[in-house]
């Protein structure tokens, strides 16, 4: 149960169909801006590249103002859109408690770093190595944290609509 | 020998014949759908929409799979293999659940939704009806485009060919319950809103994930209180009736975006006032008295009055705001207790069909003979729909 949202209500199947394709669609940004990390590193092109490298900064910028935003409300945040509201689950785990600080201040380092990176690449100078580690580890965990936070939705999705 | 089965050096060669099969099977699903189309999809459009998809992810892919070989680190080239699978594989569960979920829908659901959109003069809206568990409306484009994320040309495709292209969930009580058709207009209201008025988010916006937030909340219920204004208008009592018989038995889930029971009746009840609907109104609001908690007052949305009234302009521009006719009711009452097709106006049917029904019902006490004449007569009501579709799409015989 989540107490900053309204997710405590009974969750209509619009919402649920709606709700999978967002979380592949966040997901799906994270991966283009892992690719665009892995491109760097290959010193491989790719005609995709500039959106993956903006898709990484979007990420990024987000993900920054959205940790800011909960660090200072605390238990009174209100989501605003979905990414917000992914992160508000992580931090939380879903209970009604207190975003967890550490994992807070590591995330935002991370997507400091990760900002940092990808603004290097969109203007085409050469990011800082350490900064690219710590870039790719916050979007590899985000990833695996979506990954486990939303298990029990993934299978309601797939047991709520069902072809055949 | 299939790649999958050798070493792990040769990782690049299984994720390139993985994701090629990937592929393979939307163009399976590609042929599947033409050959078979999608029942419901009179004008091809959703054939078109999908295969559309199909085609260009076909012309897309390769250079997502040459980044996969070009890139050096194996912990992204599985990753990215993975997000690629899942991408393609929800998109392919998400053609065959329509392709096989429309196959419960009957044809006169998608007639009924065309007749109503047809009055309401918005023919272009599109919409795909799924069985779910309980009513609410998703704008399957948007749903792709997430899908799509990681292929560039796609999600400007989708947006480029059908920006909007709607699912609607209904319960299969519904769907096997004509006399709650009526309900799907309440839909129709926040397609309407969300694809062509946009009166609503001229001052509250609409949230991506609603909060509690009051801001959010004024947004939801504005909504809803403007999707249920255009029901009622264009559907006239029936609407109220069947809402507020769903309502109590809690046939359908009514999640916390919605405001309280109360709130919406007594809205519905001030607008039949309006319609000359004095009785139905007196009645409704006798019935909605129950107080119930509320996160917000319907007085706090400070922009209804402005944004109803602009809906009912839009509303009254088609000139399709239901209005009594008691001769032609009559009339329709009049075939329907003779078990006799009606075809003329499908809200006119709808508003007398209730009636009707008590009225047949009292000939027996048997309660098996009842079953059988309330299931005639949703037949009734089902062939009446069909009826009238066909006879307005096609010329008149002895006209």
């Amino acid at each position: 149960m989540q107490i900053y949202g309204i997710s405590e209500r009974q969750t209509n199947p619009a919402e649920l169909f709606e709700d999978f394709h967002r979380r592949m669609g966040l997901r799906n940004k994270i991966s283009n801006a892992l690719m665009a990390i892995a491109l760097f590193e290959a010193k491989a092109g790719s005609r995709n590249l500039a959106k993956y490298i903006a898709d990484g900064l979007s990420i990024s910028g987000d993900c920054i103002s959205i940790l800011d935003e909960i660090a200072r409300s605390d238990l009174s945040y209100q989501y605003r859109g979905y990414t917000s509201k992914v992160l508000v689950d992580i931090l939380t785990n879903r209970q009604k408690q207190h975003p967890d600080r550490r994992k807070l201040q590591a995330y935002r380092e991370g997507f400091l770093a990760a900002q940092d990176v990808f603004e290097s690449m969109q203007e085409k100078r050469e990011p800082d190595r350490a900064m690219v580690k710590i870039a790719d580890k916050v979007m590899q965990e985000i990833d695996k944290e979506i990954e486990s936070t939303y298990t029990s939705e993934e299978n309601l999705y797939r047991g709520s609509f069902v072809p055949g | 020998m299939d790649p999958s089965f050798r070493g792990e050096s040769n990782l690049d060669q299984i994720i390139v014949s993985r994701i090629r099969a990937a592929v393979a099977n939307l163009a399976n699903a590609k042929e599947q759908i033409e050959k078979e189309g999608i029942k419901g999809d009179t004008d091809d459009s959703l054939k078109r929409f999908l295969v559309g998809i199909i085609e260009k992810v076909d012309a897309q892919i390769e250079p997502i799979v040459q980044e996969i070989q070009e890139i050096t680190r194996d912990d992204i080239k599985r990753e990215r293999s993975d997000r690629v699978h899942r991408n393609l594989e929800g998109f392919l569960y998400d053609v065959d659940l329509i392709r096989t979920a429309t196959l419960q829908i009957p044809i006169e659901l998608y007639y009924f939704t065309k007749d109503a959109l047809c009055h309401l003069r918005h023919e272009e809206i599109k919409v795909v009806f799924i069985p779910g568990a309980s009513l609410g409306t998703t704008n399957l484009s948007d749903n792709l485009k997430n899908l799509f994320e990681f292929l560039e040309g796609i999600p400007s495709y989708i947006d480029s060919v059908f920006p909007f292209y709607w699912i609607i969930l209904v319960p299969p009580s519904l769907i096997r319950t004509p006399l709650n058709w009526p309900l799907i207009a309440h839909e129709i209201g926040h397609i309407l809103e969300r694809q062509s008025w946009n009166l609503v988010s001229e001052y509250y916006g609409y949230p991506i994930v609603p909060s509690l937030a009051p801001a959010d909340m004024k947004s939801c219920y504005a909504q809803e209180f403007q999707a249920d204004f255009v029901a009622l208008s264009y559907f006239g009592p029936i609407f109220a009736r069947r809402l507020f018989a769903i309502y109590d038995t809690g046939e359908f889930a009514i999640s916390l975006t919605h405001p309280p029971r109360r709130e919406r009746f007594d809205a519905i009840a001030d607008k039949l006032q309006e319609m000359g609907f004095s009785s139905e109104a007196t009645v409704l609001k006798e019935l909605s008295s129950r107080e119930e908690p509320s996160l917000i007052v319907r007085s706090s949305v400070e922009h209804l009055n402005e944004i109803l009234t602009e809906t009912a302009r839009m509303l009254n521009e088609s000139s399709c705001v239901y209005s009594q006719h008691h001769v032609r009711e009559g009339k329709a009452k009049s075939r329907l207790d003779r078990f006799t097709p009606y075809t003329d106006d499908l809200r006119i049917l709808l508003n007398v069909a209730e009636g009707a029904l008590k009225d047949i019902l009292q000939s027996t006490s048997d309660p098996a003979e009842k079953r059988e004449l309330e299931r005639d007569f949703d037949y009734l009501l089902v062939d009446s729909i069909r009826l009238t579709y066909i006879k307005q799409i096609s010329q008149p015989a002895f006209s």
